[in-house]
């Protein structure tokens, strides 16, 4: 039977393509097996499967963002508007450049704002009497002393 | 589509502010202010004052709500006159109908009359009447004086 282990492929031109596809995930299950027994004892083969294993684990754990997915979009986007006028584009440039997230908070409360303190003239259909007792008393006294004193032009 | 609902916040927050158009032409006349006023904000302003006061007021409101749209219009022009008086000229007038209250009865009526037809004088004829016999025969000087301070707030400048 043929002995699959490997000599060590890091001083074997002869093996090196295993590491290749051990990097790769290529090697047969058998031959994989031979190797991860040669990296056993070999503590350089060992630091390089620690190396390795790094970079599995990061490529596992890495999930795609949607940059790409925007990015293609975008260019489809761009695409389909070749053609349009130059201030178009610089438009719909600047319209992306603003970020209205910081406005809404600031336009909330103003909207609020207004609904508790309407402007003064515009939400009142009766107008204002005086509100302060000694000074709708004073109007009150005036009221009475003009039915008596006509005051104005004829 | 993002904006949309700040868009429909807005538009609420607008139309209760701005949107309830008067039902009539503002008036910055007090005595239609007065007249406009509700029965619970009266109450509220009026039971501020001591209760002698209160009842005195509460009493021109009600003279006040009885009189007829045709009396209640030229107590609003006499009002509106009266706002275009300097402060002093309006303080004159209020010292006047004090003086006025304090004359008797009988001399308060006859004054009174008097004050009608002067007001209904042009001024020459207001400045020959002060002057004329038939005055000085039927009014006292300080009677004379009272009607004198009178013509002068009839033809104080306007503000």
């Amino acid at each position: 039977m043929k002995d699959l282990r490997p000599s060590c492929p890091l001083h074997s031109e002869e093996h090196a393509s295993l590491l290749l596809d051990y990097c790769a995930r290529r090697l047969d299950p058998d031959r994989k097996a031979a190797l991860e027994a040669h990296m056993e004892h070999c503590a350089a083969c060992q630091e390089l499967r620690s190396a390795q294993r790094l970079v599995w684990d990061s490529l596992d754990s890495w999930e795609a963002s949607d940059t790409g997915w925007e990015f293609n979009q975008r260019l489809q986007e761009r695409l389909r508007q070749e053609g349009r006028p130059a201030w178009m584009d610089s438009v719909s440039t600047w319209r992306e450049g603003i970020s209205w997230k910081p406005a809404v908070p600031l336009a909330a409360a103003l909207a609020l704002w207004l609904m508790v303190f309407p402007p003064n003239g515009f939400n009142s259909s009766k107008p204002s009497a005086p509100q302060q007792p000694d000074q709708l008393e004073k109007v009150l006294e005036d009221v009475q002393m003009l039915q008596q004193l006509p005051l104005g032009r004829r | 589509m993002r904006l949309l609902p700040l868009a429909a916040l807005f538009t609420l927050a607008f139309s209760l502010s701005f949107g309830q158009a008067p039902s009539a032409p503002r008036s910055n006349n007090a005595v239609e202010r007065l007249r406009a006023m509700p029965p619970d904000e009266r109450r509220k302003a009026l039971e501020k004052l001591p209760p002698d006061r209160r009842k005195q007021a509460e009493a021109r409101m009600e003279e006040l709500d009885r009189m007829s749209p045709e009396e209640r219009g030229e107590l609003a022009r006499r009002y509106d006159s009266f706002q275009r008086l300097s402060a002093a000229d309006q303080e004159k007038a209020r010292k006047l109908f004090r003086d006025l209250n304090d004359l008797p009865g009988d001399r308060r009526e006859a004054l009174r009359l008097a004050i009608g037809h002067i007001h209904e004088m042009s001024s020459a004829e207001r400045t020959g009447f002060l002057g004329s016999a038939e005055a000085r025969s039927r009014y006292n000087r300080k009677e004379r004086t009272l009607l004198q301070d009178y013509v002068a707030l009839l033809e104080a400048p306007s503000r």
